[in-house]
């Protein structure tokens, strides 16, 4: 008898619990915020850059509201985790198309679940602004008028490292050495194509997997094979393990990496081992620039630590979103998507508009890695 | 050429293929006492690593203090996972199945927390065994100073283990348990105590695993997650499941044989390499790669 | 009065589901049951397997990999049709079943888990691998959803559709249980041993089951390729796995509803636990697993199964021999003193 009450119990407060937070869902704020959907990982496997993404977005959001928000109205940003997971990402998406009804989405930043999901935006005419970085959804690939990029696309930063390679360093032979993700070949790709622009091809190109932790079977081929440089596709933690085994094998040619190699997530699990080591980067905290200065040190005191790669270019967005609303003139998602072709910001990340591409921006920085910060060697605007 | 990429695969698969023995271990000590597999064993290692990095690179304690902690925590985790999910699961009419998906879920809950409170991205396992660049130099081959040190650790510990279990009175009474455990209630021993230190045996040494893992695999999710787990098993299962020393020597198969299938095949096709060994060798030999006796189940 | 009270419930219930689209709040709502729906043929695939026939497997993911990736490179490559890319993708899992069955005539249990779980991470292994054949990590695109005409599928009609798949897959496993393949599943579950002295071919149940639940996974799996429109390697990694588990435990394995209850908890837990609250985002898969914890260490029959047991309290119904055979604890001396 007592078994029963007790089961009867659990099972009326668990019915509770779940037509409870389904009746909370469905309460609306009245005073009428402008809703604005953030996808981005924060569990999962792969790189979890869900806290920057939130970070860069969160501060910006702050900042707005309590500067007298988007004409008086506040902005609220919900926030919700994609497990860097297509899968799951076509779900949060639809939640914030259809269920929270935002005016703008924010993310995914994973190029696969990018690809996944465009369309949903494009028929619900809601604008998504991503982060995600491959060309394989460029404008001219897809034709999506609500999808935008906040920041400069693989393409852009694989077609700098090359320039670097093959103007400064003048190397001949290069050695690439590349991951598995969708991330990593989609870069090979490029840099195939444009090493050739300059009459190069790769001497030796070896594949490593993430998560492994010997390189040095394919480091030996490298170095036998007699590149002069060696070119990483990688993501960090990989990275740090090819450049602690090619310090191990006195591999000793210069080392140019792509933009997984230019974050903190890296030199901190290399140590001493990324000293000179150097890549194109998407975001440079040293940056002189007095926009780049003020973002660090305001993200510094609200978060307690720098800001990496992708914060800027959610922090930049969200005011680019300001300024289309204000421009468009009301909330209304078709004309803050038309809103957001025509408008131009100067934000962190410099002087935004959006190209041909349906690209905010393309700037990015080769720099150099001296033990402690990235030296800034040149940057494209 | 050759010979020094096989002498250098050896040395690191022999390395990090104890620490995999050691997970084993973990494995064995909880299957000998209660019968049942914990799914999170895995997450003992995480758990210690993070814990290490804690006191050692957060909070600047020094390196014993940092270790001899974190080992202590986790052994106390061993003791409330005995009491907070075994001990009511098998009250509430739980079986071995029921037991295996709490600690499935165990596992992923860890590596929620985890994340949470450290963020997904890999810190880096501070200098403790030397600067992770360093690495000494035989001849031809280089070896990561690192690996000297995981070794010798392991060893000690073996050792160590050997001495407990074969000389001391609790050691005896342990394995008198595991043999058989309405007898040993019989003869007077204090089953309930041996229990709980199996429990306690179990996290502590897969914990101390996971600080030796950490300056490869650096202190990430990774050491509490599936791949390396499985591994764990693996080495279990090479040795029979009963004997701890057949659980080490099954990690340094499974480790070599990580190393060599990146050697001869692809690193891509180490993975699917492992598990394909692993089934064949469950179907082939389920007592264990050297015939140990009776398999329990 | 007891009877009609049961009619009134279960034709209640009824309604619910014909009229769930006109409830439905959004198509977000409906695309998570839809998910729902799916993951309870898994789950019930399970429940048959594991609870009923005993054979733990923790590569159920794979299966439904196999049915997925199937179909889906049948429709865009090939351009089959795509009833006979699922019936073609269905055929394939139960084969695959098959051959995870052979290893479960000698291995028990935890080895028998390490067989399965070998076998999951194998499928994705070489789906994230084999790029050319799978897309990769890269994903693939451009299947073909189901069309009505010449309109694709809205979120309303696919519910339907697998409202009624799903209903006859209960069915299917309701007749199984009360069937003599069924008590043979209960039997070799029971002792293996004692079983086969019966005459009960027990190579040829445990064939029976794999075939079965691999094949209902790999059902679930192609009807997810043509839900989505597109895959990638994510769900059915070994995490699926474990979670399509827990949906069977946490539904209850040894009773017909445990894969209903389970999957669709499951499936609606973390959605519900996306709360628009700052920060949250981070501890909703924490307070998922706690929760499924606290049901398997409290409630390890299941919350099917106490749903039902108090159900028929109410109605005053004495459950069936067989159900309450099961919910009988199988009694495990070693740990008890």
């Amino acid at each position: 008898m007592i078994r029963f009450f007790r089961n009867a119990f659990i099972v009326l407060v668990l019915l509770a619990l779940i037509g409870g937070s389904i009746w909370a869902q469905g309460k609306i704020d009245p005073s009428k915020p402008i809703k604005i959907v953030l996808s981005a990982p924060f569990t999962g496997t792969g790189s979890i850059l869900g806290d920057y993404i939130k970070g860069g977005a969160q501060l910006a959001v702050d900042e707005i509201n309590s500067s007298g928000g988007v004409e008086g109205a506040k902005f609220q940003l919900i926030v919700y985790d994609d497990q860097a997971n297509a899968s799951t990402a076509a779900t949060v998406v639809r939640r914030a198309l259809y269920e929270d009804k935002a005016v703008a989405i924010f993310g995914p930043n994973m190029s696969a679940a990018v690809i996944g999901v465009h369309t949903l935006a494009q028929q619900a005419k809601i604008p998504m602004l991503v982060g995600a970085t491959s060309v394989s959804f460029r404008y001219d690939k897809v034709k999506n008028d609500y999808l935008f990029r906040l920041r400069a696309d693989d393409g852009v930063k694989v077609a700098q490292q090359v320039k670097y390679i093959a103007e400064v360093l003048k190397a001949k032979k290069p050695g690439a050495i590349v991951g598995s993700t969708d991330y990593c070949t989609s870069a090979l790709d490029v840099a195939k194509q444009a090493f050739e622009k300059y009459g190069i091809k790769f001497i030796d190109i070896e594949m490593m997997k993430e998560g492994d932790k010997d390189v040095t079977a394919q480091i030996t081929k490298l170095k036998n094979s007699g590149i002069d440089v060696l070119v990483g596709l990688t993501h960090e933690p990989e990275a740090a393990v090819v450049m602690k085994q090619v310090r191990q094998m006195k591999l000793t040619v210069p080392a140019v990496g792509f933009s997984a190699w230019g974050v903190p997530a890296f030199t901190d699990l290399a140590g001493d081992a990324a000293i000179g080591v150097i890549s194109v980067q998407g975001f440079n905290p040293t940056d002189p620039d007095p926009a780049v200065k003020k973002f660090v040190d305001a993200y510094k005191a609200k978060w307690g630590n720098e800001p990496s790669d992708p914060a800027q270019c959610y922090y930049d967005g969200i005011y680019l979103l300001k300024k289309a609303i204000e421009m468009a003139g009301s909330t209304d998602s078709v004309k803050i998507a038309e809103a957001l072709k025509k408008v131009e910001y100067t934000g962190v990340q410099g002087p935004m508009k959006c190209d041909d591409l349906h690209n905010y921006t393309n700037v990015c920085y080769i720099s150099q890695f001296d033990g402690k910060d990235w030296k800034i060697i040149s940057k494209l605007q | 050429m050759v010979l020094n990429d096989f002498l250098q695969n050896i040395i690191g698969g022999v390395t990090v293929g104890s620490t995999y023995g050691l997970i084993g271990l973990g494995v064995v000590f909880l299957w000998q006492s209660i019968n049942r597999i914990n799914f999170a064993n895995i997450s003992s290692a995480m758990l210690t690593a993070y814990l290490f990095y804690s006191f050692y690179t957060q909070l600047h304690f020094n390196f014993f203090f940092s270790f001899i902690t974190s080992i202590a925590i986790i052994a106390i985790y061993g003791l409330l996972l005995r009491y907070l999910v075994f001990e009511p699961i098998s009250r509430h009419g739980g079986d071995k199945l029921e037991f295996v998906v709490a600690t499935l879920m165990l596992c992923t809950l860890w590596l929620s927390v985890i994340k949470v409170l450290y963020g997904g991205l890999p810190k880096p396992f501070p200098p403790v065994f030397g600067e992770s660049t360093k690495f000494v130099q035989i001849g031809p081959i280089s070896i990561p100073s690192v690996y000297f040190w995981i070794f010798f650790v392991v060893v000690l510990l073996i050792f160590a283990l050997f001495l407990f279990l074969r000389k001391s009175i609790i050691g005896k009474m342990l394995r008198a348990t595991a043999q058989n455990r309405e007898a040993s209630l019989l003869m007077g021993i204090n089953v309930n105590m041996t229990t709980s230190l199996a429990f306690m045996l179990s996290t502590t040494i897969v914990g101390i695993a996971g600080i030796l893992l950490a300056p490869i695999y650096f202190v990430s999710l990774e050491l509490g997650g599936g791949s390396i787990g499985v591994k764990g098993f693996a080495s279990a299962v090479m040795g029979g499941l009963i004997d701890p020393f057949g659980a080490i020597l099954g990690g340094i198969a499974i480790g070599l044989v990580e190393n060599f299938s990146t050697l001869f095949i692809s690193s891509a096709y180490k993975d699917i390499i492992s598990f394909i060994i692993l089934v064949v060798v469950l179907i082939w030999k389920p007592r264990g790669i050297f015939n140990w006796t009776a398999k329990g189940d | 009065m007891r009877q009609i009270l049961k009619k009134i419930i279960y034709s209640a219930f009824l309604a619910i589901m014909l009229l769930l689209p006109f409830f439905s709040r959004s198509d977000y709502d409906l695309f998570v049951t839809n998910k729902a729906l799916l993951n309870i043929i898994l789950a019930s695939g399970l429940v048959f397997l594991t609870g009923f026939a005993g054979q733990i497997s923790l590569g159920q993911a794979g299966f439904s990999a196999i049915g997925a990736y199937t179909s889906a490179l049948l429709t865009t490559r090939l351009g089959v049709p795509i009833p006979i890319a699922i019936i073609c993708s269905v055929f394939l899992s139960v084969i695959a079943g098959l051959f995870v069955a052979i290893p479960s005539f000698r291995l028990k249990a935890f080895f028998l888990s390490l067989v399965t779980i070998s076998f999951g991470q194998i499928i994705y292994l070489l789906l994230v691998n084999l790029t050319d054949f799978t897309g990769g990590s890269r994903g693939l695109f451009n299947i073909p959803f189901m069309k009505l005409g010449k309109s694709p599928f809205t979120n309303t009609l696919y519910y339907y559709l697998f409202l009624i798949i799903t209903a006859l897959v209960v069915l299917l496993m309701n007749r199984i249980k009360y069937s003599y393949i069924g008590r043979q599943m209960f039997a070799i579950n029971d002792d293996e041993v004692a079983a086969e002295a019966c005459a009960i071919n027990s190579k040829r149940a445990k064939f029976f089951a794999f075939g079965l639940s691999a094949g209902l996974a790999g059902l679930s799996g192609a009807l997810y390729a043509h839900l989505f429109g597109f895959l990638t390697p994510d769900p059915f990694s070994f995490f699926e796995s474990s979670n399509f588990v827990a949906m069977a435990v946490v539904g209850g394995l040894r009773h017909l509803s445990g894969g209903v209850v389970g999957g669709f908890l499951l499936t609606w837990l973390p959605e519900l636990l996306r709360l628009n609250i700052s920060g949250f985002e981070n501890y909703y898969l924490i307070i998922n697993c706690v929760i499924v914890l606290l049901v398997i260490v409290f409630l390890p029959y299941g919350l099917g199964a106490a749903l039902f047991k108090a159900l028929s309290r109410l109605w005053g119904e004495k459950q069936s021999a067989l159900t309450l055979r099961n919910l009988k604890n199988k009694s495990n001396n070693i740990e008890r003193e």
